[in-house]
């Protein structure tokens, strides 16, 4: 399902990402842990079509990131992918509802079934009481779960969460974990987590470190590598 | 959910930013709601005092020189089924019963009680004599006062026509005030638009027409007190209510002639009533003529009569070279047939110069004074002989030298009275006799002609309007004037051009703050996967609905600012609309084109902000670093000084350059000086501003650290923006501070005197109430006025009055008045310098589709609407319509308000437009003008003779244009006050990208005062440069209207003041407001 394959990319003539290579399939989930600055957030940006590689290509079911026009790329983000930043990045002027349904909101009009299963996946991660609220009304893990729930109402093939549980504490740290992992498993959806944090790390089945810019295999060795 | 309510959410939530760009969008909107609204006031209250001055009015036949039966005007009413009033209107003066106090150019209108009936005072109606409030302040008079009015006595004979008189010519009336009307009402009753009420005298019409001789007669007839009055039917019925008598002519039988006589009151038949008359069956037609001496050799017969016939007495077969004379001049002249006999008679030069020519003939026959020969009524009523007894008593217009009538010439006036002494043929006669009056005195039927029928049938061929009598819709032509007069709505907007662009400004500044305090917000939906467009469609609609929450206050706060430039309009800023007092008015489309106009400008200005802040990547935004890149700083910095160095080059050579122009300057009159300040002024802000640019480029020197320098590091890192902030401020300040250069105060310059100058090198320019007929250049002519000692040179204008076309009127003048003067004038004196087209000489030349025209390009550029080629119909007297066609413009001169054509064009279209009414004087450098002017008037007092300094007149025009300039310098500041706003959004904006930065500060033990007080220099530095270089240059460009009294460096030095003031404090208030404790905030989230 994704395909990177040799990708580098510089900032200002320094280099963060050497020759990356990485395959994932349908439904797995990995973990990038690296030290600060080792360009894991770069990684997620060039998988998650916010940025692109000086070389080297990303392909998504098949078809090369690179090669394709910003409002593809807007379509690709909204359809094939669901973001959970470490700083939820809710809209503070919408409810958690809303926010939600933002997504969809992205792409055209807002159904009422859209509207369904907004409130069943909010149900699902235990926020059904808190629809209506503003993210200012809701704790730091309640927030984060509905960024997952947003990243989610597309039903995208791939999950990227950026630090999940930068911002959270140990509690509600290992809630969101756990919520990730199930929700890999129940949607199908693949899922990339970029942590420092080896606890939540240690709880997916496929871990890789970034070093340097250069991608390696922590553990035990991948099956997709 | 949808994008409107994401963006209503939005709305809501970001509401305290919004807040102040929604004052902004109400700004820009109140401004356009007000200047079009004070657009609508102005023409509201043009069209009330038009509805005043008109009354119900609608029609108006107001001939030039014509005078009618006033019972034309009941029959013309009988006709319509509409009201119709007979008017008598003169020109006259009005003086106070102690000539303390006068009033020139005052109307003084015969009317009777139909024309209060028009006037809506019917219940009211004024008995006695009536003035208008504006002619009472001027002579300070009230009711019950007697005042003295001298008017000019209407003459049926062209003043101006061979033989007519121009001595009696007015008549003077000593009458108390019976009711003072307000210029809200009738009493500012005038057929030309114009928003200064004119000078009103209403007397009783019997009254006026017996103090000028001419009972029962008028010269206006005014229609009007019910709807859909047209023209056309109005002329069908004067046509069928006009009699011979109203055009002045009149059947005279002659039973010893067997003749039956059409003649006319002024001598002359008109052209289009002799042609009508001849067309009848068995017309002759007959010319007499003045001749100053019948000549044999050095025999001479003085002062005789010399008939043109056709038939007896001539023999048959005449020849155009031969005369007939009869026994008692061929007995005088001892003349024998074929002698040859000159024949000496004056014609009327230009300036109504009497030119004596002389014809020669073969005398072919003597005729005894018997039969056709013996008949006195061959004489037309010349004024001032036909009732004389005898010789001596002839009061003619002409230079009779009495010294040379004989007794046998008394004699022959005793027994023969005008009987002529000599015949020609017809055609002879109108050859050298013709002139623009006519070309016969009399057309002679048989006896027993039919009298009726004869009437009746000259009177189809010859139409009233071919004499010069036609309806026009005065309502209309005011609606017209009204309507197309001056746009101050469009005039305001120009003027308000910087509180405009300061609104927007603000909108923009403060929307743009808005956006980039929720870059993460929109990072958010960048990454989940809007599209930017997306994006921008929702800021936009955001945009839209703060647009539209900004035009209701807006068009509340545009009432309110209608209602300051109103006050001002009519105070301060009166110099702009010519003394009206204008009146609030509002129309709903304007408040909601205002309100639109200001939303969608907004909406352009928040457009142009969404699109750039849509354009930074999302990943950048996620992570809340500054939006755009910041400068570079380098430590060798050699890349940039490569650039700075061609950029300081540049500088140096605007320097330069500024500096040659102002040593060139020196050279030149003081006139031509301005424009050289502006230019070298422009140079120098150029300068100093490339000076800055190369300033902010240069990395800063590693040296002692000091908060100033601190300060200067930091407006190096948004090196752009810190640039635009001193250069809009700069350009602004130098704009509203140079401005004041094309003000201009005649007064106080002493190059008027120069021909090329606005007054054409003229000291006076002068108007009379009542035409002038003597040449004022001829000693003769002097004597006779009075104006012996004056020493002064003349040339003289002849006046078709109409609209005033300057910009002291604010209606749009349909028919300008016309100006005719002989343009060797002005060409030889070289007075007025063209700027575009042909000169004077042009206005001779004779051009069959348009009479050329010379006018002032104020006058017709903004006054007419019109350019070089363009023309401008009128109608001559005789109803043709002819064409103006625009050749020449001169510049910013005393010639505003009119259109000047050639003389010899003048008199030929309005034949019976007699005499001079206004007057460019020249009084030699030697001599005391202003005494001048002062015995000038003195001397001609009685015919309202106003002699005004040409410089005092031009400084009247140029009020218009000062004022405007004022109000554009105090709008203009007010929008740089308003824009100083801008500053403190500038420091917001600066701060916020800067957070992480001053977070550190903080951390290492910054004082947040400390931190207050940096932010507030470096913001403060860019204050004092923009306006500190906006203010030098201005000051230069200003350096030549030091000397003027009315330059106006105080109010500019407060203007700037405040500027300053309000820029140093939003500065301090938006430093203090965007460090208050965000700073350690933003350090935790590092």
């Amino acid at each position: 399902m994704l395909e990177i394959s040799n990708i580098s990319k510089s900032y200002d003539g320094d280099p963060v990402l050497r020759d990356v290579s990485l395959r994932l399939d349908a439904g797995a989930a990995c973990a990038i842990t690296g030290p600060s600055g080792c360009g894991k957030s770069t990684l997620l940006n060039l998988i998650g079509a916010l940025d692109k590689p000086d070389s080297g290509t990303v392909l998504l079911d098949g078809k090369d990131l690179s090669l394709m026009s910003e409002n593809d790329l807007a379509q690709v983000r909204n359809q094939s992918l669901g973001f959970v930043f470490q700083l939820h990045h809710l809209l503070p002027q919408c409810t958690a509802l809303e926010n939600v349904l933002l997504p969809v909101l992205a792409n055209g009009k807002v159904t009422p079934e859209h509207e369904k299963r907004a409130r069943r996946l909010l149900g699902r991660v235990g926020l059904e009481a808190r629809i209506n609220h503003f993210p200012g009304q809701l704790s730091g893990g309640e927030r984060q779960r509905v960024a997952v729930v947003r990243a989610l109402i597309n039903q995208p093939k791939l999950l990227l969460a950026d630090e999940p549980t930068g911002a959270l504490d140990g509690a509600s740290a290992e809630n969101l974990a756990q919520l990730l992992l199930e929700l890999n498993r129940e949607e199908g959806v693949a899922l990339i987590v970029v942590t420092h944090a080896p606890d939540l790390a240690a709880q997916l089945p496929l871990r890789f470190e970034l070093n340097r810019g250069v991608l390696q295999t922590a553990r035990e060795t991948a099956k997709s590598v | 959910m949808n994008i409107w309510r994401l963006a209503t959410r939005g709305l809501w939530f970001h509401r305290r930013t919004h807040a102040a760009v929604i004052l902004g969008v109400a700004v820009a909107a109140a401004i356009l709601c007000g200047a079009l609204a004070v657009g609508d006031s102005v023409r509201f209250s043009l069209r009330q005092m038009a509805n005043a001055r008109l009354g119900q009015i609608e029609l108006a036949l107001a001939p030039h020189d014509r005078l009618f039966r006033a019972k034309l005007a009941g029959e013309i009413g009988q006709e319509l089924k509409a009201a119709a009033a007979p008017v008598l209107l003169l020109r006259g003066t009005a003086t106070t019963d102690n000539s303390e106090r006068r009033a020139n150019r005052v109307q003084v209108c015969g009317v009777d009680n139909e024309f209060w009936k028009l006037g809506d005072l019917a219940g009211v109606a004024p008995s006695g004599l009536v003035l208008n409030e504006q002619l009472a302040r001027q002579l300070a008079v009230k009711i019950g006062d007697e005042i003295v009015l001298r008017v000019e006595k209407p003459a049926l004979l062209g003043r101006d026509a061979p033989l007519s008189k121009d001595q009696d010519s007015l008549a003077a009336l000593r009458l108390p005030i019976a009711r003072i009307l307000p210029d809200s009402t009738i009493g500012r009753f005038s057929l030309q638009a114009n928003q200064v009420p004119p000078y009103n005298a209403f007397v009783p019409l019997e009254v006026l027409q017996n103090a000028v001789e001419q009972p029962k007669r008028a010269n206006q007839i005014l229609v009007g007190g019910r709807a859909l009055l047209d023209v056309k039917s109005a002329e069908t019925a004067l046509a069928k209510r006009f009699q011979l008598t109203d055009s002045g002519a009149y059947w005279r039988a002659i039973p010893g002639q067997n003749t039956l006589e059409l003649r006319s009151a002024r001598v002359f038949l008109d052209p289009a009533l002799a042609s009508a008359a001849m067309k009848q069956a068995e017309a002759r037609p007959v010319l007499t003529y003045f001749a100053n001496a019948i000549q044999i050799g050095t025999r001479r017969v003085p002062y005789s009569m010399v008939a043109g016939v056709q038939g007896a007495p001539l023999p048959s077969g005449m020849a155009p070279d031969e005369i007939v004379l009869n026994a008692w001049a061929a007995q005088d002249l001892r003349a024998k047939i074929g002698d040859s006999v000159a024949l000496r008679y004056f014609v009327m030069g230009p300036g109504r110069r009497l030119e004596e020519k002389t014809a020669k003939f073969r005398l072919r026959a003597i005729v005894p004074i018997s039969g056709a020969a013996r008949d006195p009524n061959l004489m037309p009523d010349f004024p001032g002989m036909a009732e004389a007894e005898n010789c001596r008593d002839w009061e003619s217009g002409m230079d009779v030298d009495f010294t040379k009538i004989r007794p046998q010439d008394e004699k022959y006036w005793d027994a023969h009275r005008g009987t002529p002494k000599a015949f020609l043929s017809i055609e002879t006669a109108r050859k050298l006799f013709k002139n623009r009056f006519g070309d016969l005195t009399a057309v002679r039927y048989p006896l027993a002609a039919n009298r009726a029928n004869l009437e009746a049938t000259i009177l189809q061929s010859a139409s009233p309007s071919q004499l010069g009598l036609s309806f026009v819709s005065v309502r209309a032509q005011a609606q017209a004037a009204g309507t197309q007069g001056m746009d101050f709505g469009g005039l305001f907007l120009a003027l308000s051009f910087f509180l405009i662009v300061s609104a927007l400004l603000l909108v923009a500044l403060l929307f743009a703050l808005g956006v980039e305090n929720r870059g993460r917000e929109i990072g958010t939906l960048l990454a989940i996967g809007f599209t930017p467009q997306r994006v921008r469609r929702l800021l936009l609609c955001e945009g839209a609905l703060l647009a539209a929450l900004g035009m209701l206050p807006g068009a509340l706060l545009g009432l309110l600012y209608t209602q300051i430039v109103l006050r001002g309009l009519n105070s301060i800023w009166q110099g702009a609309v010519g003394a009206a007092q204008l009146q609030f008015h509002v129309e709903p489309s304007s408040l909601v084109g205002g309100m639109a106009g200001g939303a969608i400008m907004a909406l352009g200005a928040i457009f142009l902000v969404v699109r750039k802040q849509v354009k930074t990547p999302a990943r950048v935004l996620l992570s809340g670093a500054p939006a755009a890149p910041e400068t570079v700083f380098s430590a060798n910095g050699a890349k940039s000084v490569r650039g700075s160095g061609r950029l300081f080059m540049v500088a140096l050579a605007m320097f330069a350059a500024a500096v040659l122009l102002l040593l060139r300057s020196a050279t030149l009159p003081a006139n031509q000086q301005p424009s050289l300040f502006f230019g070298a002024a422009a140079l120098l802000l150029g300068a100093l501003l490339l000076s800055c640019s190369v300033a902010l480029q240069e990395s800063p020197k590693s040296g002692a650290m000091s908060l100033l320098s601190l300060a200067g590091r930091g407006l190096r890192r948004r090196r752009g923006r810190s640039l635009a902030v001193v250069a809009l401020l700069a350009c602004a300040s130098f704009l509203i501070a140079a401005i004041g250069v094309f003000r201009h105060d005649p007064l106080s310059d002493d190059t008027l005197r120069r021909r090329d100058s606005g007054t054409g090198g003229f000291a006076f320019w002068a108007e009379s109430a009542v035409p002038l007929y003597q040449d004022l250049n001829d000693a003769k002519g002097r004597e006779k006025l009075g104006l012996e000692s004056v020493t002064a040179s003349f040339v003289p204008l002849r006046v078709r009055e109409g609209d005033d076309a300057s910009c002291l009127n604010l209606n749009r003048a349909q028919t300008p008045t016309l100006w005719g003067v002989n343009p060797a004038q002005l060409q030889t004196r070289g007075a007025f310098s063209i700027i575009k087209g042909q000169n004077w000489s042009a206005l001779s030349a004779v051009k069959s589709d348009a009479i050329a025209a010379i006018g002032d390009e104020n006058t017709v550029m903004w006054g007419l609407g019109k350019g070089i080629g363009d023309t401008l119909d009128y109608v001559d007297e005789s109803g043709q319509p002819f064409r103006v066609r625009i050749v020449g413009l001169v510049n910013k001169t005393i010639l505003q308000g009119g259109l000047i054509i050639a003389e010899d064009n003048f008199v030929r279209l309005f034949p019976s437009a007699s005499g001079y009414r206004a007057f460019l004087v020249d009084v030699p450098a030697s001599k005391n003008a202003v005494r001048a002017g002062e015995e000038m008037t003195l001397a001609l007092q009685d015919f309202g003779l106003e002699v005004v300094p040409a410089a005092r007149r031009l400084a009247l025009f140029q009020a218009v244009e000062n004022t405007y300039l004022a109000v554009f310098q105090a709008l203009g500041a007010l929008g740089l006050l308003l824009g100083s706003i801008g500053l403190g959004v500038v420091v917001l904006r600066n701060v916020l990208e800067r957070r992480g930065e001053l977070a550190v500060l903080t951390a290492v033990g910054f004082r947040a005062a400390t931190l207050r007080r940096l932010i507030f220099v470096e913001h403060a530095l860019l204050a004092a440069l923009g306006l500190g270089f906006g203010a030098v240059s201005g000051a230069l460009a200003a350096l030549p209207s030091l000397h003027s009294q009315n330059a106006p460096f105080g109010t500019l030095l407060l203007t700037f003041g405040g500027i300053a003031l309000s820029a140093l404090l939003w500065t301090a208030l938006a430093a203090s407001l965007a460090l208050r404790g965000a700073t350690l905030e933003t350090l935790r989230n590092e």
